[in-house]
């Protein structure tokens, strides 16, 4: 079923099996792909719906993040859409900026974990090209600082997310 | 008043005393039946629902044309892409 290429790593359609066929059930969240930007939409009990967690294109990378968004998110925000944060498009002042790798970080460092686990390579997003390098780096420190701590501290969802791609990792 | 925007635009939707999700899964639904080009009129009472409109339609590539708040009611202009 899992047909992994060496040179590509893990593919997003694998990632969204992944995903749907170990917490599509027992969470009413489905992971979908092909997305022009990502988006969170809570289940609809009303009409009986599941959430709707969606990432961009193929990209696996963008399927992890949405995935790590969605781990670190408690019941109450996954009652929310986007789980209640405003998303803010580049260009950014410095101050929202700022803001921007405030809520990124613990959402990136998990994606690291993720990305790690499935052997993809990760790097920080800026989500913003006028971003100056030094900046950037900076984030990038802190990041890899936050993954030491997801690492020691991992448990429930993100943990046995990362196993599940460990273990298709193993397999390929 | 949004009499006049509602007047100029081809539906409208009072999602006023619903809360967070519930206007953006019935915005999303009436989009869904109207065609590219057309503009969707949106009343809401609830302050979050100014966060969820600007993200679906990010999402789905439609656009916010116009948003306005009097009081505790927010009016939202959108035209579908």
């Amino acid at each position: 079923m899992l047909d992994i290429s060496h040179s590509q790593g893990i593919n997003a359609r694998q990632i969204s099996e992944l995903f749907n066929s170990r917490f599509g059930i027992r969470y009413n969240t489905l992971l979908h792909g092909g997305a022009r930007e990502p988006l969170y939409i809570p289940a609809d009990l009303h009409r009986n719906v599941p959430a709707e967690l969606h990432f961009t294109s193929d990209y696996p990378r963008s399927a992890l993040h949405e995935i790590a968004h969605w781990c670190i998110a408690g019941p109450e925000r996954r009652r929310l859409v986007d789980f209640g944060y405003r998303y803010v498009p580049p260009p950014r002042t410095l101050d929202q900026q700022r803001q921007f790798f405030q809520q990124e970080l613990q959402t990136q460092a998990l994606e690291s974990i993720f990305c790690e686990a499935c052997g993809i390579p990760f790097s920080p997003s800026a989500d913003n090209f006028a971003v100056e390098a030094s900046m950037v780096l900076g984030f990038a420190g802190k990041v890899a600082e936050c993954a030491k701590q997801w690492r020691i501290g991992i448990s429930g969802r993100a943990d046995f997310f990362v196993r599940c791609l460990q273990d298709i990792k193993s397999q390929a | 008043m949004p009499g006049e925007t509602e007047n100029q635009s081809d539906k409208s939707l009072d999602a006023s005393g619903l809360l967070c999700p519930e206007p953006l899964m019935l915005v999303r639904s009436e989009l869904r039946s109207m065609k590219a080009g057309e503009t969707l009129l949106v009343q809401a009472t609830d302050p979050s629902t100014s966060r969820d409109l600007t993200n679906l339609c990010r999402f789905m590539g439609h656009e916010l044309v116009s948003e306005s708040q009097e009081s505790e009611c927010w009016t939202f202009l959108i035209r579908k892409g």
